[in-house]
């Protein structure tokens, strides 16, 4: 094949890729909403900092930076690793896709074009798709560099590309090891999963000093512990020390030139790596492994289940336990509890009020989980029809359905409650209004539900195709009750009652909504 | 002896298009009833009527005498639906599916439990028990929805499409097992657009087109109907078609 011809395939190909990046992304209703108000945001930002800034970019212009603060190469360090977490993370997620589910790589690898030249295009497009993510943050970050006399900062761009390169080439290295060892299937699930989780801990971890602070916990010692790591003379100085070569991303970001050309060199070398591994791996067939399943296990065989609660009960737990929308959401809420349940372990500091912070947290999360158990339940009845030609009463099967979706959202709170009452805290409130909320939140969901198949859960949120009526009633709903959480621990009656009212309110509705709508379900 | 399905002038309009048309007809027990009709001709709207999936503009199906209608916990009771595209659940294992139809339909676990395990071997599925429905073909699924219609033992099996999907072996297992049931004194209704396996396995057709019933009865009597003597089922239902569509044009006329 000659080189003019593989030119052309690979123009074709990436052609085709962007075709279908630019059609998914253009899909949302919200996405020209979005670029107007994000284009209007940054512009004006960057207007009023360049009138702002006029006196510091005199300064910075005049003081040549010759050499980098050790501070500047930390920030530096921290921003990349946070880069390549979420860029790992998009990049495994649309890796399932362009490898697996998309389905058109037998196509593909069955026409003339090179398999190296097929899968350079597949891990280009990803990385292209990444790092145009990105771009919504380093574009204003590099214009508002530029302002203040700060052009080394154009960095960010090598150093972006380099990052969404080698993230998306161990990207799809471990999409591929995941789908031989559990399945594409599963891998989609167990991703979405991680998406979900990693973002949150990402985002607990900025927060850690702060939950640190309300604890008894010694901030200043870990700090002093890892400063004594990269000190001067320590034996880690040369691996993680300030100076290593180890951190030329971050020197990137600040157009270190070596630091430049080790990106491209790195991540150029990790990508044919990629190419030519996933080249080999499915000439030897790995989408064979797809479709292994797992073989049978004593359980499947079980003995059957008496009774029509028990039954109705059952089905909804086991839909919930394997649906990956369930597990991601009710994960992200125990992770947003395991700060708290944490404080209240470590018995607190200062002017933090442990029983205070439970009754507010405890009802916003009972209504978050409720929301999302209740969508799955109600909304993703797979088989509708089942339902609506057996011998039973649909209320009687709805009532099953919020109760199978209320059961579990107590179950994960209870040990908070449990936790609160062996320290000896106020918990009367917080559990009064936490059984409010969920009830309410279920009430709300029943009433303006509307089906949804199961595999586009994760989707609609995606695609902003929510019910922005429902999301705003829900919203208020579960504020409110944490409100009222907040003042009944502050014992302020008048609050209370106000609130109490409001809760009424948004209830009221919630109902009214879906009187006008009619039950949209079909069963 | 009161009939297996009963219809009573049975209507449904969408919008400005009549799906079915003060349809009647009298199914008596131990019956294979086909339904057939070209595409359009409202056999699932007529089905799902009379599962009580949908509700008929006039008109009420009886089945064993309850109305669909008036006492639909007692008709349903006796009743299993089976769509075209059967959706089942796809994060639920095959036996852990009947479980849950079984209770829906109030049958006692202990009755259950050996009738699913003979339905999921009887049909091939036992040896993907512990599979998840999802990973399963469209005739895997097809059965395990049969299985699920079988499991809660209706006296009436109302299937749309029954053999979409299946190969040749599962479809004749499916055969003599509808064949089977009847033969025990239970009734089925079945649409196909399989025309050979109407004129074998039914003991009456129903002939559909445009929501009407344009003709009803033994294979034999249709053929007097339609002049055919000796005649296949596929000439019969389309000269009975044909003669429909002249009438129409003819009323429509007039």
């Amino acid at each position: 094949m000659s080189i003019h011809s593989v030119a052309r395939s690979f123009r074709r190909l990436l052609g085709n890729e962007f075709r279908l990046w630019w059609r998914k992304t253009t899909e949302s209703k919200r996405f020209w909403i979005w670029v107007v108000m994000v284009g209007l945001g940054v512009s004006g930002c960057l207007t009023l900092l360049w009138l702002a800034l006029d006196a510091l970019r005199t300064e910075m212009a005049s003081a040549a930076l010759t050499e980098l603060p050790e501070a500047a190469i930390w920030i530096a360090i921290a921003l990349c690793f946070t880069i390549f977490l979420f860029a790992f993370n998009q990049a495994v997620s649309e890796s399932v896709v362009v490898l697996f589910e998309r389905g058109d790589l037998d196509l593909l690898l069955s026409s003339p074009i090179s398999g190296r030249v097929i899968f350079a295009v597949r891990l280009l497009s990803v990385t292209l798709t990444v790092f145009a993510g990105f771009c919504l943050f380093a574009v204003p970050a590099s214009l508002l560099a530029i302002l203040i006399g700060l052009p080394q900062l154009l960095g960010i761009y090598p150093a972006l590309i380099g990052i969404c390169l080698m993230a998306t080439s161990l990207g799809m290295l471990v999409t591929l090891g995941l789908v031989r060892i559990i399945g594409a299937r599963r891998s989609r699930t167990w991703v979405q999963i991680l998406n979900l989780v990693t973002t949150l801990v990402v985002l607990l971890g900025f927060q850690l000093p702060n939950f640190l602070q309300t604890s008894r916990f010694d901030l200043s010692e870990l700090q002093q512990r890892a400063q004594s790591w990269v000190a001067p003379g320590s034996p880690l100085e040369n691996i993680l020390g300030v100076e290593s070569q180890l951190w030329f991303l971050a020197r990137t970001i600040w157009l270190d030139p070596t630091a430049v050309l080790l990106t491209v060199v790195v991540s150029s070398a990790i990508a044919l790596f990629t190419i030519y591994t996933l080249a080999q791996s499915f000439v030897q067939g790995t989408q064979q492994s797809t479709t292994r399943t797992r073989r049978a296990h004593t359980r499947a065989g079980a003995i059957l289940k008496d009774g029509f609660n028990r039954v109705v009960l059952t089905k909804e737990w086991r839909m919930m336990r394997r649906s990956p929308y369930i597990i991601s959401q009710a994960a992200l809420q125990v992770l947003l509890v395991l700060p708290l349940t944490w404080v209240v372990l470590q018995g607190g500091s200062g002017s933090f009020s442990i029983d205070r912070a439970a009754s507010f947290a405890t009802p916003f999360l009972g209504g978050q989980l409720t929301y999302a158990f209740t969508y799955v339940c109600l909304s993703g009845e797979e088989a509708a029809d089942l339902l609506k030609s057996a011998p039973v009463a649909v209320g009687a099967l709805r009532w099953r359905k919020q109760l199978a979706a209320l059961i579990p959202v107590w179950t994960l709170l209870f040990p908070v409650f449990a936790l609160l009452i062996w320290q000896g805290y106020t918990w009367l409130p917080g559990l009064f209004v936490t059984i409010g909320a969920s009830f309410s939140a279920s009430f709300l969901r029943l009433w303006n539900s509307r089906p949804v198949a199961r595999k586009e859960m994760f989707r609609q949120r995606q695609l902003g195709k929510t019910d922005l009526f429902l999301g705003l009633l829900e919203s208020g709903s579960t504020w409110t009750w944490a409100g009222l959480g907040a003042a009944l621990y502050a014992e302020s009656s008048s609050l209370s009652l106000g609130l109490v009212c409001l809760a009424g309110l948004v209830l009221s509705l919630g109902y009214w909504r879906g009187r006008q709508l009619g039950s949209l379900l079909h069963y | 002896m009161v009939a297996a399905l009963e219809l009573h002038n049975l209507s449904k309009q969408f919008g400005k298009h009549q799906a079915v048309n003060q349809l009647s007809l009298s199914v008596p027990p131990g019956t294979l009833y086909a339904f057939l009709g070209a595409n359009g001709a409202g056999k699932t709207t007529t089905l799902r009527m009379i599962a009580g999936l949908l509700q008929p503009d006039k008109g009420d199906a009886f089945i064993f005498g309850s109305s669909i209608l008036r006492s639909p916990q007692q008709a349903k009771q006796r009743l299993a639906y089976l769509p075209e595209d059967a959706l089942l659940y796809s994060k639920l294992r095959p036996m852990e599916y009947l479980e849950f139809v079984a209770g829906l339909w109030n049958i006692p676990a202990a009755r259950a439990q050996p009738y699913a395990q003979q339905l999921l071997e009887q049909l091939n599925l036992w040896t993907v028990r512990a599979d998840y429905i999802e990973t399963f073909s469209r005739g895997m699924r097809q059965k395990l929805a049969l299985a699920g219609a079988f499991i809660h033992e209706p006296q009436l099996i109302i299937l749309d499409e029954p053999l979409g999907g299946l190969d040749a072996a599962a479809a004749r297992l499916v055969k003599t097992m509808l064949l089977e049931f009847t033969e025990q004194g239970n009734t089925v209704i079945l649409t196909t657009h399989v025309l050979d396996v109407a004129e074998r396995m039914a003991q009456q057709i129903g002939i559909l087109n445009r929501g009407r019933l344009v003709a009803a009865g033994t294979l034999e009597e249709l053929r007097v109907r339609s002049d055919q003597s000796g005649g296949t089922l596929e000439s019969v239902f389309l000269e009975l078609i044909d003669q429909s569509d002249r009438d129409q044009t003819v009323s429509d006329f007039l």
